[in-house]
């Protein structure tokens, strides 16, 4: 039985001439999980607001929705509210109230159940969700994993039937993203729950969804079963991008099998097709001679005289020219060390070296932030850019065809005009880079630049970071993301315990790690020896004959 | 069960009940008890050295009530001596000294209050006469430590776009920029929790209120029992029996009502302490058993 039917839907916003999304049909059954896919920007938040019509956006909207049989227009306020769930993409702003339990009561007391019946409820949600332990905690204290759990639960309490998610998981780390899916996924499989999620990155997810809707330029250009989805769009660079690896595997062999759709069968698939005579790829050794542009010499930081020490004797020297990914786990830290590089906070013992230099307000280091839309303070990003290459010093006659120029080489000048807000995950970082970048830094440091970017600005992204390096740059990344740390940084190191542990050129330190290391590496460890990357996984297939 | 862990209505009624009596009741040797209970209960509460800079601060403040007072009413029947021919009086001692010890009681009673009653209490005591005004403090409880850090962030990355700059009119500078971007994010952010008010059915007809307290046989008794005293305290104020009069000569209302109305008083503010203190001796107890 289908729960959803959306019948020949058109939207466009207010104001917009242009459709967001153009006349789309698809249906839903009961129980279903279904994966809106699609790059940043297609109208797939859209989508799933028209869905839920107390939040639906304002605009001109042709065709129907229907809810269970019902338009969704005319659905009793009641039934909508409690039935259909709606979990937001920022785990912070759709928190409403100051307490974990009283989050939870929220939707009920809305709907004005008694008293007993939210106290079994909320008793019964947190003993599913391990809030216990929480449950009368502040929200304001709560991790970004943790909130966003309290968003499902806290939505989970009205026992929807129909659950819309926009991409809950893109501002979360990856251990906390994955106990959210599987929590997902644990309702639907054990509750019944239909799931409609939209993401636009599919890795980690990608297994267990039934349907894929693949939403591209305002149309759905696929809708199916996950497994012949990769196959589907053979050549199309932006939407393959961000399948996962094991798809894109198969879709590079370009052979009839079934395709692989997660690190196991891509295991299996990979040694059936691809013969392994050569097991090592030649990878050319990249020599670095140039001096040291940051220079850590046994660090020692704590917050609080009592507080026990963050980082603990820690090294670390990174050249003119290198880009050095500092890897980790939760809460290792990871932006401890950057805010110690950038000099906002000042180690009890031990030397920090810019250039050679003690760190001094000259220096010349750049932090993007983890958040980079604190980096402007304008309505718009042409204005802000401006605004800043004059305060730099930069003429103000010349200062806006400079920043022009700046933006064109990175690709947002079709944005230049957006609120800051307004902009994607990949165009906000850019963006980012581009306010540095006029200040003209020799190092800059990056803190998690993949939060909430899709795998196709990741890449271009990562080009952008490697010509700055060549220019001569000192660019330090700290991040989760070790599939972005591998194809990008020329080093990595794991922070643990305070310090450094293991450091490695980003190869080696992949394919030495068994556990914390990318999947590329995992599908093919033990069959090859040293490709950590796609790409190298590729060539070294290509190299045996696999891959034509 | 401790008293910080009954229902929030006891408690709250509790306090103001027993501020209400020592600004109500007059009489010093009420007030005197009063403090002392108060001062007892507060020991119980912080366990700590700052007690006596606590009670430090009360003997200051009494002392000053006590030299402030007769030196600027000169009222009163006994003149004890004169300063620049102006007499100070046993009266105007007696109110200072009687002032202070009020003073000093509300003080006390208000910084038990403090401690027992946290906004969350606060929060669910308004819901229970406006709901809709509960939901909008409790957003706003939320929201002002988001907002905090969030500042912290734009000022910490503003500051060192611009970490070239030293005078204070730049640094004002970067201060209103932080601000005004702050803003933005405060509106972007409370975009998205009305929507998430709004999906989760807020505004919904025959809304609801969930508390985790619990209303217990003793928070009956200890309502019962207050509720029981007020209309004598309110005669008794009402005769002018509790009153106190200063000038122009001291008389202390000793009457049968007054001082009845006062032990049951006693009786009440007592309840935390003698709680605090039967906790603690059935712990012991407890322990050595096992």
């Amino acid at each position: 039985m289908e729960i959803i039917k959306v019948e020949n839907l058109s939207f466009a916003y207010k104001g917009s001439k242009t459709n967001i999304i153009d006349d789309i049909s698809f249906s839903v059954n009961k129980g279903d999980f279904l994966i809106l896919y699609g790059p940043s920007g297609c109208g797939k938040t859209t989508l799933l607001k028209l869905m839920k019509k107390e939040i639906a956006p304002d605009g001109k909207r042709k065709g129907r929705i229907y809810y269970k049989g019902t338009d969704i227009s005319k659905l009793d306020d009641r039934q909508s509210a409690s039935e259909i769930g709606y979990v937001m993409q920022n785990p912070d702003g759709q928190i409403v109230t100051d307490k974990v339990y009283r989050e939870l009561a929220f939707g009920l007391e809305n709907l004005g159940e008694s008293d007993s019946v939210i106290k079994r409820k909320t008793a019964e949600i947190s003993s599913v969700f391990g809030i216990n332990k929480w449950f009368h905690s502040d929200t304001a204290t709560l991790s970004g994993g943790q909130k966003q759990l309290l968003n499902l639960a806290a939505v989970m309490i009205m026992s929807p039937d129909l659950l819309l998610l926009d991409e809950p998981v893109s501002q979360l780390d990856p251990f906390s993203a994955s106990a959210f899916i599987e929590m997902l996924v644990r309702f639907n499989r054990e509750y019944g729950v239909t799931v409609i999620i939209s993401e636009h990155n599919l890795e980690g997810i990608f297994s267990y969804a039934d349907t894929i809707a693949v939403l591209d330029k305002t149309k759905i250009r696929y809708l199916g079963v996950p497994r012949t989805c990769c196959g589907f769009f053979a050549k199309e660079a932006p939407i393959v991008e961000g399948m996962p690896i094991p798809a894109r595997i198969y879709q590079r062999f370009g052979i009839k099998a079934a395709c692989p759709i997660d690190v196991r069968e891509a295991r299996t698939f990979i040694r059936r097709y691809c013969p392994n005579i050569v097991r090592k790829l030649d990878k050319p050794v990249k020599l670095n001679n140039n001096s040291f542009a940051v220079e850590l010499d046994d660090i020692y930081f704590r917050y609080d005289r009592k507080s026990p020490d963050i980082i603990n004797g820690l090294d670390l020297k990174v050249r003119k020219g290198e880009i050095y990914a500092v890897v980790g786990g939760n809460g290792c830290g990871k932006t401890t060390l950057l805010a110690l590089i950038a000099g906002q906070l000042k180690p009890y013992s031990g030397n920090i070296l810019i250039g050679g230099i003690r760190y001094n307000a000259a220096s010349k280091i750049a932090v993007i932030p983890q958040n980079p839309v604190t980096l402007f303070t304008e309505d718009n990003l042409r204005d802000d850019l401006v605004n800043f290459a004059v305060n730099c010093g930069i003429q103000k006659d010349i200062a806006p065809s400079a920043v022009n120029d700046l933006c064109r080489t990175l690709g947002i000048v079709e944005v230049l005009k957006n609120h800051p807000y307004d902009l994607s995950g990949g165009e906000i970082q850019k963006a980012a880079l581009a306010k540095i970048m006029i200040s003209s830094p020799d190092v800059i440091l990056l803190d998690e630049p993949t939060k909430g970017v899709d795998a196709w600005s990741k890449k271009s992204f990562a080009e952008i970071l490697k010509r700055l390096a060549k220019e001569g740059k000192a660019i330090i990344i700290v991040t989760h993301d070790n599939e972005f740390a591998a194809e990008t940084a020329d080093t990595c190191g794991l922070l643990f315990d305070g310090t450094i542990i293991s450091e490695d050129p980003s190869g080696e330190f992949y394919s030495k790690n068994d556990f914390y290391t990318t999947v590329s590496s995992r599908i093919t460890k033990g069959f090859f020896e040293n490709t950590v990357t796609f790409d190298e996984v590729i060539n070294l297939c290509k190299e045996n004959g696999g891959v034509k | 069960m401790n008293f910080s862990e009954r229902h929030p209505a006891t408690q709250f009624i509790f306090f103001s009940a027993s501020i209400c009596s020592v600004i109500l009741n007059r009489n010093p040797f009420f007030l005197c008890i009063s403090l002392v209970i108060a001062l007892v209960y507060r020991i119980f509460q912080l366990r700590s050295i700052r007690i006596l800079k606590e009670i430090f601060n009360y003997i200051l403040l009494t002392g000053f009530l006590t030299v402030l007072i007769p030196l600027v009413s000169h009222n009163g029947k006994t003149a004890l001596f004169f300063i620049n021919d102006n007499a100070v009086t046993k009266e105007a001692i007696l109110l200072g000294f009687s002032t202070g010890l009020e003073f000093s009681a509300v003080i006390c009673w208000f910084s038990c209050m403090s401690r027992v009653m946290s906004g969350e209490k606060i929060i669910y005591l308004i819901s229970g006469i406006a709901p809709r005004l509960a939901v909008f403090i409790s957003g706003i409880m939320k929201f002002v430590p988001l907002c905090r850090k969030q500042y912290l962030n734009i000022y910490r990355t503003q500051k060192n776009i611009y970490s070239g700059y030293k005078s204070l009119r730049k640094k004002i500078y970067i201060v209103i920029r932080s601000f005004s971007a702050l803003i933005t994010w405060i509106i972007e952010s409370s975009a998205d929790s009305a929507d998430s008010m709004y999906a989760r059915g807020y505004g919904l007809y025959g809304r609801s209120s969930f508390s985790i307290y619990r209303f217990r046989r003793f928070d009956v008794i200890i309502l019962a029992v207050i509720v029981y005293l007020l209309p004598f305290t309110a005669t008794s104020v009402l005769y002018r029996t509790a009153g106190i009069v200063f000038y122009p000569e001291t008389v202390i209302p000793l009457s049968a009502a007054n001082i009845l109305i006062s032990i049951l008083w006693t009786i009440i503010m007592l309840i935390p302490v003698v709680t605090e203190i039967c906790e603690e001796y059935k712990w012991k107890l407890l322990r050595s058993k096992i």
